[in-house]
This record gives structure tokens, sequence and C-alpha cells, in this order.
């Protein structure tokens, strides 16, 4: 308020001339509303204490939250005043991702005595895959005259960490049995032996390391323990994230369905082979609000899979990105046989240059095109040439029909 | 919230949309902020123009229809111009894009929502206002991926606030202002003791109450120009005849009668400087009081765009400080007249040397009561403000608050207080620091006044050095002195012998006073019909309805005597009119009956039935604005039962006259006459049943 302070100097001016008791009493409370206020203003919202709570997803945080797609998330928000000055207003605006909660805030004005604590609750519905960031909350709280501009306060966000969407194996159409691609080679050059998956007769060469001497009591023959192959196990998702790999028209649609496939082939190779995985990407990381590569090697457990779906979650689209280079770029970290899932949204002469320097290196290469209609014949002649296997992935119906046979689109 | 189910409002001409986009594109990175133009642009098919990261936009929409196309991808809107600086986005929820769509509109924007599929997550229609050519305003409203119209439900009808709702500030303004009277009075007083002008306090008071009143009733009634000018000056001039009466509160009826005895022969003497002085002080109350009931109803309102534009919150608290300035200095320099003994300051002494001294506790009282009345106003404004806010902005609001509004603010005015009377108002020594800035300012307004006074003394030497070239003839002549003005005797009235005779005197006499009483009783009649609460106030009190049955019984005689002496009359007529018909007929020609005569035969139809209609309100039954003519026929028979067949004529003949384009023939022009005097007669005999009832 402009005028109080002109005021206030009348008063003084006043008072100095006049020089009467009674309006130095008046310029005296005046002075003390004035300051009292402004004190009081000052003090009101340092001693507030925000606590925000989530509840109902994967676990129970403070910082950090994460679910899963279509999860419902519970929000707590408790302010405190811990202070001694009560708080006559304080607006509570809490700033909320559009793609969770309609509309993107929560908003409530309450009042705080000393030491009183209010809650305020709402419920975030899991609906967009991504990396959101819950908050931040303005407070903002004033006095009770309105001499002093009101004051806020800006609570940092927490984070919550929405998965892609996981699909069933089998509606994408790939092997269920075999992750994607089944090497020739019979004799494996790497074997894990902390994996047994059976016991053969023993013949000549085999190390007495391998016999399984429980087995060969019980047998009254030799046994030897078969390991399994690792070489033809480790598979790493190549996912195209560039500007360029999808066609103008479907730039928004086509690389959320790619992220949807990545990410269910990714659960499918962790939680029913129980093979190791690994992502590589190039994307605009919404986190740290620049583009990216990601990597991350191959490893089988359920705690690397949240790690590929916690960056499935928050990659967008990318300006910058070559997926040529990424591709060969990243294999070069593989063991010789391993898989390379390339998700991508169109198919290029550069591609199929790449693809076929993967294959001569030793890779194995499963092509997932995500886009509408059959490939060209182009494509299919390339493919044929190199035994790569290719697969077209469109829409969601076609995601709930299943991709197995050839007529909704499958092309091998 | 609750959507009434999804159907289109008929085609408007033209709408204005606005859309708002999620996301704020000033703290978006540039890759997503290209991201979330692009998708709008794929939608709406436009192209962004001067796009600015850091600025609020207002968009335009133009474009052409393409055949062959449907929805909004037909209209093919060729542009979005993006202006700067138009629309504030509501913190947290995003951009609003101010959009003009042209005719068609509510099909596109139809399309738009559908096309806002929710894999995209950008966009998002919150609110759609739509604003037809004529005007009128409808909402479209989305929510969870539904788009609906939702048709304005039946609003109950606003409630007529009563005269003790929105009572509380009123009455606070006026006793503030009071305050401020109160000291401006006792001012006066000091240099002129024998004024008694304390009337004006009450009389400042009332004005204000009155003023805060009255601008509730002129905005509920929402007059015209005109009718506001006349309401104003009724008003005024009640207000100085109020002051004219006060004034004469304390005199004797001599002195009273004699002052009234002048007023025929000096009519200028009713404005009296006393009278005048008052008047303008209750003016002053009765305009701050207006202004301030002018700011209290404005807040809250949306704040116009315009460079002069002052919110009422601050042209409020600026005239509580002006105010309170004011009450300071005059409050002050009274104090220091009534109690202090050594004037220091140059200035003050001049003035105060010979003022008598008093006890100063009703002007402490006054200031205290301004300042604490003030702040309360203040302080509830600024809640209510706020609680405006929340609600337009639907926030959901903590009962709590109210209640600890009160508390709080109590508790924190008790606490400065506390603080401000346990500081030290009085200060040992002569080098204090208000002393030093007291000296100061007597030097200071020292220098300026010699200053002045030497600049006036230039100006006007040079003024009188070129006048005396001009002058120069009356240079050495005696100018005449002015005689002193003499009040203590009434001027006499002198008449020449001869010359005026007297009964021109009585005439003058008599018509000064009917004209002042007809001015009078216009004045008053004025107001109470525009204050018809105040009116029926009055009508309630014992005294007033004595008088009002007194005059129904002289009104009653005095009818009854015109009855007879108009039958008296008519009788002789008719005798002439049958001795004399063709004499009588030429006469009409050129005597025409009232001004009847100069009507068309349209208007003197449409003449009959108004009157009609004005005599019926008179007596209660008056034509409600929703009822058709014949519905009112209707509705009127059961009260006219004799003139029930005239009515229904005369109501006819007015719908043929009043929305029929052919000409009204001349002809029925006696019939209808006398359908209209039945029912006038029958209207007259209506409203003696109902005195008679009355009566009894």
């Amino acid at each position: 308020m402009r005028q109080f302070i002109a005021f206030l100097l009348i008063l003084f001016v006043l008072a100095a001339l006049l020089r009467v008791d009674f309006i130095f009493t008046i310029l005296f409370f005046f002075m003390a509303l004035y300051l009292l206020s402004r004190l009081w203003l000052g003090r009101m919202l340092a001693p507030l204490q925000v606590q925000r709570r989530f509840s109902g997803g994967s676990r129970e945080s403070s910082d950090l939250e994460r679910s899963f797609f279509g999860q419902e998330v519970k929000v707590e928000l408790t302010v405190r005043n811990t202070g001694w000055l009560p708080v006559p207003w304080l607006e509570l605006h809490e700033s909320l991702p559009v793609q969770l909660i309609t509309p993107p805030f929560c908003r409530q004005v309450i009042s705080l005595a000393p030491r009183e604590q209010r809650h305020m609750q709402y419920a975030l519905l899991g609906r967009y895959r991504g990396y959101y960031a819950i908050g931040p909350l303005r407070l903002q709280g004033g006095g009770l005259l309105g001499i002093h501009e009101p004051r806020s306060v800006e609570v940092g966000p927490a984070h919550l960490v929405v998965y892609p969407r996981i699909l069933p194996l089998q509606q994408l159409g790939l092997p269920t049995r075999s992750p994607l691609v089944a090497l020739p080679a019979r004799s494996p050059l790497f074997e894990d032996p902390s994996h047994v998956i059976g016991v053969r007769d023993y013949e000549r060469g085999d190390s007495p390391r391998r016999i399984h001497w429980t087995a060969t009591a019980c047998a009254g023959r030799l046994l030897v323990k078969q390991y399994r192959p690792s070489i033809a196990r480790e598979t790493l998702i190549c996912l195209d994230m560039g500007r360029e790999g999808y066609d103008p028209s479907h730039r928004y649609t086509a690389p959320e369905l790619a992220v949807t496939v990545a990410a269910s082939v990714a659960s499918h190779i962790t939680t029913r082979d129980r093979l190791p995985v690994g992502l590589a990407t190039q994307a605009f990381d919404p986190v740290l609000d620049q583009e990216m590569a990601f990597f991350l090697p191959p490893r089988s457990g359920r705690g690397h899979l949240m790690s590929v779906l916690e960056v499935l979650a928050r990659v967008q689209l990318g300006v910058d990105a070559s997926f040529s280079a990424l591709l060969r770029r990243e294999s070069v970290r593989l063991t010789w046989g391993a898989t390379l899932v390339i998700i991508t949204g169109r198919e290029s002469e550069p591609l199929f240059e790449t693809l076929f320097y993967l294959r001569r290196a030793g890779l194995a290469v499963a092509l997932l095109l995500v886009q509408p209609g059959l490939p060209s014949e182009q494509l299919r002649q390339h493919a044929e040439l190199m035994h790569i296997p290719v697969y077209r992935i469109w829409g969601e119906q076609d995601l709930k029909g299943g991709f197995g046979d050839s007529q909704r689109g499958l092309w091998r | 919230m609750k959507l009434a189910g999804a159907r289109l409002a008929p085609e408007p001409r033209e709408l204005r949309v606005q859309l708002l986009v999620s996301g704020d594109l000033d703290a978006m990175s540039p890759a997503r902020r290209t991201a979330l133009l692009e998708a709008l642009a794929a939608i709406l098919e436009i192209e962004f123009v001067d796009v600015k990261p850091t600025a609020v936009y207002q968009a335009e929409l133009t474009g052409q229809p393409k055949p062959g196309r449907r929805g909004l991808l037909a209209w093919g809107i060729e542009r979005l111009a993006l202006r700067r600086g138009k629309i504030r986005p509501d913190p947290g929820s995003g951009v609003v894009f101010d959009l003009l769509l042209p005719s068609g509109a509510a099909l596109r924007l139809r399309d738009l929502v559908k096309s806002n599929s929710p894999r995209l997550g950008l966009l998002r229609v919150k609110k759609v206002v739509v604003e037809r050519t004529t005007g009128s305003l409808q909402e479209w409203q989305m929510e969870a991926g539904r788009f609906a119209f939702v048709p304005p439900s039946p609003a109950p009808p606003a409630p007529q606030p009563a005269i003790r709702v929105s009572l509380f500030r009123p009455v606070l303004v006026a006793l503030m202002i009071g305050c401020l009277v109160w000291a401006l009075v006792q001012f006066i007083k000091l240099v002129s003791p024998d004024w008694r002008g304390g009337y004006l306090v009450l009389v400042g008071l009332l004005a204000a109450v009155e003023a805060g009143y009255s601008f509730r009733l002129a905005q509920r009634r929402r007059r015209f120009s005109d009718e506001v000018l006349r309401f104003r000056l009724v008003e005024l001039a009640t207000l100085f005849i109020l002051i004219k009466i006060g004034g004469f509160i304390g005199d004797s009826w001599r002195s009273v009668w004699s002052e009234i005895r002048i007023w025929p022969h000096a009519p200028l003497t009713i404005f009296d400087l006393e009278t005048l002085v008052a008047f303008a002080l209750a003016l002053v109350a009765w305009v701050a009081a207006t202004i301030t009931a002018q700011d209290l109803n404005r807040l809250g309102e949306p704040p116009l765009r315009s460079r002069d534009y002052v919110p009422p919150l601050e042209s409020l608290s600026q005239r509580f400080f002006w105010g309170g300035g004011i009450l300071l200095l005059v409050s002050g320099i009274v104090m220091l007249g009534r109690t202090v003994t050594e004037v220091s300051s140059w200035a003050l002494q001049v003035i105060l040397r010979e003022l008598p001294r008093f006890s100063s506790a009703d002007l402490a009282l006054g200031l205290l009561l301004y300042f604490l009345l003030g702040l309360v106003i203040l302080g509830q404004i600024h809640y209510d403000l706020l609680n405006r806010r929340w609600q337009v902005q639907g926030i959901p609001v903590d009962p709590a608050i109210a209640r600890r509004w009160a508390r709080y603010s109590l508790a924190f005015l008790g606490l400065t207080a506390l603080v401000a009377l346990l500081l030290p108002t009085r200060f040992p020594g002569s080098l204090t620091l208000f002393r030093w800035i007291g000296i100061a300012f007597q030097w200071l307004s020292t220098v300026v006044f010699y200053v002045v006074g030497f600049f006036i003394f230039i100006i006007t030497g040079i003024l009188g050095f070129v006048l005396s070239f001009f002058i120069k003839e009356s240079q050495g002549e005696v100018l005449p002195q002015p005689s002193p003005p003499v009040f203590d005797a009434p001027p006499a009235v002198v008449t020449a012998p001869g010359v005026t005779p007297d009964w021109v005197l009585l005439m003058r006499s008599l018509l000064f006073w009917a004209l002042l009483l007809a001015g009078l009783w216009f004045v008053l009649r004025s107001y109470l019909r525009d204050h018809p609460e105040l009116a029926e106030g009055i009508k309630g009190l014992k005294p007033v309805r004595a008088l009002q049955k007194l005059w129904a019984a002289i009104s009653a005689g005095l009818m009854g005597f015109l009855r007879r002496w108009k039958k008296t009359i008519q009788q002789h007529m008719a005798r002439r009119d049958q001795e004399q018909p063709a004499e009588r007929q030429v006469g009409q020609k050129h005597l025409p009956f009232f001004r009847l005569g100069r009507l068309s035969p349209r208007e003197r139809v449409l003449y009959y039935y108004w009157s009609i209609l004005q005599r019926a309100q008179g007596l209660g039954l008056a034509r409600r604005p929703s009822q058709t003519p014949y519905e009112y026929d209707s509705a009127l028979e059961p009260h006219l039962p004799e003139a029930e067949k005239e009515l229904d004529r005369l109501t006819e003949s007015f719908i043929e006259a009043r929305y029929s384009q052919h000409p009204v023939e001349a002809d029925q022009d006696r019939e209808l006459r006398g359908n209209w005097q039945a029912v006038r007669a029958a209207m007259r005999g209506l409203a003696r049943k109902g005195h008679s009832k009355m009566e009894q």
C-alpha cells in the first residue's frame, strides 16, 4: 500500500510541527502497525514445514515415487506451522502434471494457528508414462490489512515415474519361448556355470569338473552337467527416439508405441526368460532438460528391469539423434553373438547398411518397425538377404488382437 | 463438475473462444515448447507467428472455409497471430490462447476437442467461453476428455437486498465522516466561538448514511441519466432544507419568525453565509460517502483497461489516509489552540494567540474512532477481496478463516495500540529530533513566505507601473471607501407611498410563499417517492396516520364539492347543448376539448388506454410487464363489473391502434371517449369504495 508510507510521512511532519501528545500516539500507532505487520509477514512463512507423502504407488516414499501404468497414487500434503505466530491465510498451490490430473493443480486456502498442522490430499492417475515433477508447491500468505504485499515461498517438487505400459509378449507376435532370435550354434563358446539346465552322459574329453556326482550316483553311470549357454541370450534393445526415425504424421503416436514395445520386450526377457537385457537410446531427457545417450548394459533381474523401465518412462523424442551412429557405437560394448532388438519407425538405406555391419560383427539382429502398412519390397529383399527378422507393429487395436498371424501384418 | 449431456448450441455467428493450453510456455525448454506448439499447429492446422518465449499471448485466427473437408479442418485456418501482453496466464495453469473464431466455430470446436486425444497430453481445452454477436455469453466446458455445452440453469431471481443488508459498511463510513465533520466544526468554532454548528455533525452523519443508501437504491433501479440527475438534485435540495431547518435550532421562535418574514422581500437571505458553509460541509460529507459507496460497490469487479483506472481498494485507502491527514491537522490545530500556553511556531502564534482553551478529549475520541473504524473497514475489505478472488478461482477455503480473521485483527490492533501507548510522547531537552524538525519547518515556512511575498511585490509593482499609463485620469482621486455591511438589523422594507401599492406587495409575498411551499412539497414528495422504504416508515408513524386521516376527510369534502360543482356545470352544458347544438359544434372546432383534439386518432386511442392504465396503477391494480393487454383486461374486469364491455372495447381498440398498420378511423372517437369515461367513472367508484373501507 503506497499511500501508507506517504501517510506516515505526513503524520511525522504534523507531529513535528504541532507537537501534540495525542498526535504522537497516533503516529506511534501507525508506525507500530506498519512495522509489526511487516515483522509478522516476514516471520510468517519461515517456520512452515511441508511434507509430501505418496501412497498407493510401488512403494511409499517422500521424494521419488514410482507407479505403474494405470495405477492411482494418492498424495498427502502436510503443512505444519512450527512457529508461535499464527498465519491468518495461506494459499496453497500445488502444480501438477496435466497428464495425471485434471485440472493440473491442487489449491486450497487454509489458516494456521501456532503449532497447528493441516492436510491436503489429492490423487494422481498414471495415465501416461513419464517422469513427472509433482509440485512445486507455492505457499502465499499475507497480512490482515493488506498493508504489505503478500509473500510467497516455493517448496521444491517431488518426482513421480510412471512406467510405460507393458503388454504380454504374445500379443506382439514375437516367439515366446525363444527371445527373438535362435542362434544356430550348438556348442556355445560361453556358458554360465551358475545355471545348470540339465545333465548328459559323459563323453571323452569332458572336464572332470563338469561331472554331476550326485546324479551319477543316482543313475549309476557318469553324467556331466549341462550349463546354460549365455552367448545367444544377451539382448540389447535399441530404441530410436530421433525425430527422423518416424514419419512426421505419426510423430506423437509412433514413439509412444515404440516405448511400449521396448518395455514389453524388456519385461518379457527379464521376467519370463530370466535373461539379461539392456537398453540403448538417444533421446531428450526432461530431467536434465537436454538430449543425451542412455546405455544400460544387459543385466538380468527385476531391479535392472526397473532401471530400464525408468529410462523408458522419461525419454522423449529428441532432435539430433542419429540412430545408425548409436547402433554402431553401442554394439561395440556387446559380446559376440548377442542379440540386438532394434525398434524404429521407418526403414532407410543407412539403417540397413548398419544392420549388415552388425550381422558381420557376429550379432543377431531383429528389426521391429513401428509404422502402419507393410514394409517396402526393397526392405523385404534386404532382410531376407541378411537373414534379419522384421516385425511390423502399429496401433493399439493391433496390440490387443495379437500379431502372431501374418494376416495382421507381421512380416518376417 | 456435472455435465448436462453433450449437445451443441445453435450455430452462433461469431465466437470468442478461450483455449487453455497446458504447461507454462515461459517455463518450458525450447524443445518442449516447440513440441507443444507443433502439436497445437497439427491439430488446428495453423502456423504460429511471432512466438516469444517470455510473453503472454493473445491469438487471432483467420482463414477461409475449404470445400470438401470436414470439421475443424474445413475452415483451413491460415494464420494464428499471437500478440503479446494481452492476457495473463493463471499461475500454474498454463497459457490462455484467446481465439476469435468466425462463423461455424461450434462444430469446429467439437472436432477440435475430438482431436484432442488423450495420447497427446499436450493440449487441454479447459474452458471455452463462447460469446455470440448478440453479446450473450455461454460456456462450453471440457472435463476428462468430454466436451459439452452446459445450458445455463435458470438463475434464481436475485434477492432484493433489504435495508439492513450491507448496512454495516455505510454506517461505519458515516461515523468516520461524522468524526471528520466534528473536527471541522470544532475548528470553525475555534475561529468563531459564537457559531452554533453542532447540528452539522448530525447533518453530516445523516448525509453520509443517506448517500450510501441512495447509491444502493439508484444501483438497484438502474435509472437513466436524466432520472439520476433529478434523483440527485432532489437529494441535495432535501439536504439544503434540512440544513436550513437545523440552522434554526436553538433560536427563539420570535427570531426565527423575524428572519422568515424577510425572505419574501430579500429571497437571497435564505442563502446566507452560515447556511452556505454548512451546506458545503454537508455536501462534502455527502460526496465523500457517495464516492466511497461507489468504490465499495466496485470491489471485486474486473479492472478496466484504461490508463486512468484506479483500483477501488487504492482509491478507498487513499481517501482514508487523506481524510486522516486532514483530520489530524485540524484536530491538532484545535488541540493546540485549546491547550497550548506558549506557541513556539511563528505562524501558529498569529493564528492561535487569542484562542480560548478547552479540553480535547472529544477530538481524541474522534481521531481514535476514525482510525479504528477505517482500519476495521480496510481489514474487512481485504478479506472480502481475497475471498472473492478465491471464489472466482474455485479454490476451496477453510471455513475457520472467517472466524479467525476478526479474532486476529482485534488482537493485532490491540497489541499495536498497546505498543503505541507505551511509547513516550514527551521528549525532554531542547535538542530533540522533533524540536529540530519543527524548527526546520518553521524556518522553511518563513523563507517560503518571504520569497512568495517578494515575488508578489515584484509582480504587483510591474503591473501597477503598466496600469498607471492607462488610468492616469484617476490619479489623485480618492476612491470611495465601501461602507461596512450592517448585520444587526434586517433590511427595512421601504415603500414609497403611492408608487407601490400594498396589494402588489401582498401578491408578491403570496406568490413567493406559494412558490416556496410548492418547491418544498415537490422536493419532499420526490424524495419520498425515490425512497419508498423511508416513505413507508414515515407512514407508519401515529401522528402521520392522524394527519393522513385528516387529509382524507378534507379531500373527500373537497372532492364532493367539486363533483357537485361539476355536475351542475354538466347539467348547465347539457341544457345549453340542447338549446344551441349547432353553435356548440362550431365552438368545438375552435375550442378543442383539453389537448386531445390536437392528437391523431391513433394517438387518442392510445391515450385513452394509457390513462386507464395510470389510474389503475393508482388503485393498486398496475399492469405487470409480463401481462398482455388481453390478460390485463381479464384481470381488471372483476374489479370493474359495471364497465366490463367498455373495457373490452378499449383494449381491442388499443391493440388495433398499437400494432396495426392501417389508419385508425376518426369516427370511433366519440364511442371510445364514452367508453373511456365509463371506465374512469367505474374506477372512481372503486376508489371511493376503497376509501370507505379504509375509514371503516
